[in-house]
């Protein structure tokens, strides 16, 4: 479970978030058995008939990248393939994103935890990783992992 | 078109806003002329939140989840409108 700092930190930032979200056809769920954990209903702008789901789950919030995972609903799986979007970057294979948002991502490449690839620990990094993982879906999308 | 039509045209400006969620700065703002491109107002805007683009990755504009070409004009984006709300994503082309 993540500290009170951590949850406090994102009860503060989540109005943005959910905000951001409506605005885009969204929605933002936060996990009733973690509040570290949310669940973002998010839609391409070009195939709004296509919904996916992404589980955010913070350990240290601001200081630490989230585990970003694409899953089946919310508070489902994330280990369906076909819950993933076909993006650069995104590997449903492997149940990750390898870009320098993610906890995956910095896991795999160490290299990005220093200089301008540095996780982001100003201003609302929630709502940063939320836009970039909309801005993917809006302007890198080629449909729905098999 | 009478001469008064044609000097409020030329003299119009545009209100824009440009977001950056991990700023700790408020977001950039500026009244710019309809003929101003996205790719100058995306610009300044990165250089008031003093980031700048790298071989690996480049901030582009978004105008209603659509990436903005630096190429298109202040003017055709508003419209009729006499503001318009950007936000600056980071473009990660890793992986």
């Amino acid at each position: 479970m993540a500290d009170q700092e951590t949850l406090l930190n994102l009860a503060a930032d989540e109005v943005a978030v959910a905000a951001f979200l409506a605005g885009s056809g969204g929605h933002l769920t936060r996990d009733p058995a973690d509040a570290a954990v949310y669940w973002l209903r998010m839609r391409p702008a070009g195939v709004p008939s296509e919904i996916y789901y992404v589980r955010v789950a913070w350990s240290a919030y601001p200081h630490e990248a989230p585990s970003v995972k694409f899953a089946d609903s919310v508070g489902g799986s994330v280990t369906v393939t076909s819950a993933w979007p076909v993006i650069p970057g995104y590997r449903p294979a492997s149940f990750d994103i390898c870009k320098p948002f993610t906890a995956e991502g910095y896991a795999l490449h160490a290299e990005w935890r220093t200089g301008p690839d540095a996780w982001p620990t100003t201003g609302n990094p929630f709502l940063w990783v939320t836009e970039i993982l909309q801005y993917d879906l809006d302007n890198h999308y080629s449909g729905r992992s098999a | 078109m009478s001469e008064g039509n044609t000097v409020n045209t030329a003299t119009r400006l545009i209100a824009v806003q440009v977001s950056f969620p991990v700023s700790e700065k408020s977001p950039y703002r500026a009244q710019e002329t309809p003929g101003t491109t996205a790719g100058a107002v995306r610009v300044a805007a990165m250089k008031d939140f003093t980031v700048s683009d790298s071989s690996q990755y480049t901030y582009v504009l978004t105008h209603d989840g659509r990436k903005v070409p630096d190429s298109e004009t202040i003017g055709q984006i508003a419209g009729d409108r006499h503001s318009v709300e950007f936000r600056l994503v980071k473009e990660l082309t890793q992986g």
